[in-house]
């Protein structure tokens, strides 16, 4: 097998098992339409399934019977999966919890060293502040996010970036002291929190992967499961910052 | 009359939904079965893209319920059963149906408006049938 074989068979492996009768790049569009658009994993299994079933049938390739993969996707009006606000930003809690921390262990890291204090400034404040609305905003019109990211992925960095440096200068800008704390607590509390925030997402994983997979409608059971890799990957996702912040923490207290 | 006619998207899009219903009225079946049924009855090719966004509002007005079932080696099929609404539907757009061609059919054929002069050509129009306004559909 070639490597470009091999690299699609890895691609295309849900498309092929899900619909072997049509192209795999028609399919690897709708489906990405579909997800796009929020409609629920097992929804858009069952449209892929019907399309296959119809080309089987008919010996005619999608493009033929179907036309554009994408203008097909958005014509069956398929419902979304529309989530409460509330449980948009439930579920972005975990996330946001450990950038938080992450961001306090780093700020605090050095004045704990010392057994300094750590000083809370104004722009600090302002800039955590922003970037939670920021999360929420996001978290709540994830579908539109991800739609601008893909189609649009230059300008979206550019976006991003520019965003990033707005926030940097707030804090070096508006550097008026509100507070200080002892460091060390601060640097405790927050790896503790770090810690508490990737559990939560662990948990998160587990159910997400479940309640979303393109499972074809006459699947057996055992059809069901994710792959082992794929549940793996999930499984560990969240502990990669978490342990990337406590080794350099403690590699930074050792040499420091 | 080949199944290989091609009618105008315009006539077929104002009919479809009718057929379809129609075509589910004999019993449960899948897509491509009511796409079969259509061409033999002389009305054209029906592509998927056509009739599966078609059968979903279908489904989504309550006119059919879906049930999937496993094909005879090939992958499984979702077939779609007319609903005690939808059937109420295909006799009733039916009905209005065969009002609404039985007057097109009566104007078209019909007599010029105006009294014709001896210079005019008119064209030779197909004589007006006889419809009947109470349909045979099955329940």
């Amino acid at each position: 097998m070639t490597t470009h074989e091999a690299r699609d068979r890895r691609r295309y492996a849900l498309e092929r098992e899900l619909a072997p009768h049509v192209e795999e790049t028609w399919a690897e569009a709708f489906i990405l339409e579909l997800r796009l658009r929020g409609v629920p994993g097992p929804r858009i299994a069952d449209a892929l399934v019907e399309a296959d079933s119809h080309c089987a049938e008919s010996g005619t390739p999608a493009s033929e019977a179907f036309g554009d993969a994408v203008e097909y996707a958005a014509s069956l009006e398929l419902p979304t999966a529309d989530e409460p606000v509330g449980q948009r930003l439930h579920d972005v809690l975990p996330m946001a919890l450990q950038v938080v921390a992450v961001l306090a262990a780093t700020w605090s890291m050095v004045d704990a060293r010392q057994g300094g204090a750590v000083e809370i400034t104004v722009g600090a404040v302002v800039a955590a502040v922003l970037l939670a609305g920021e999360c929420a905003f996001l978290s709540v019109l994830v579908e539109r996010f991800f739609r601008t990211v893909v189609e649009h992925p230059v300008r979206t960095w550019f976006v991003a970036m520019a965003n990033m440096g707005v926030l940097v200068l707030l804090m070096l800008a508006l550097d008026g002291v509100i507070a200080a704390v002892p460091a060390r607590p601060v640097l405790a509390g927050s790896l503790v929190l770090m810690l508490v925030g990737a559990v939560w997402q662990a948990r998160h994983n587990g159910t997400d992967v479940e309640e979303d997979l393109l499972v074809a409608p006459l699947a057996t059971p055992t059809a069901l499961q994710p792959s082992r890799a794929h549940a793996m990957a999930l499984r560990l996702q969240p502990w990669f910052l978490p342990v990337v912040v406590l080794v350099l923490t403690a590699v930074f207290w050792v040499l420091g | 009359m080949s199944e290989d006619v091609v009618w105008p998207g315009e006539w077929l899009r104002g009919v479809l939904g009718l057929c379809v219903l129609r075509a589910l009225a004999d019993g449960p079946t899948y897509g491509y079965a009511i796409a079969s049924r259509l061409a033999a009855a002389g009305l054209g090719h029906v592509k998927g893209g056509t009739l599966y966004p078609l059968l979903g509002r279908l489904e989504a007005a309550g006119h059919v319920t879906v049930e999937w079932r496993q094909g005879e080696g090939g992958p499984g099929r979702k077939y779609y059963s007319l609903t005690a609404t939808g059937e109420r539907e295909l006799v009733s757009q039916a009905e209005r149906w065969l009002t609404f061609s039985g007057l097109t059919a009566d104007l078209v054929t019909g007599p010029p408006a105006a009294a014709a002069s001896p210079t005019s050509t008119t064209a030779e129009l197909p004589p007006p049938s006889t419809t009947t306004t109470t349909p045979e559909v099955p329940r």
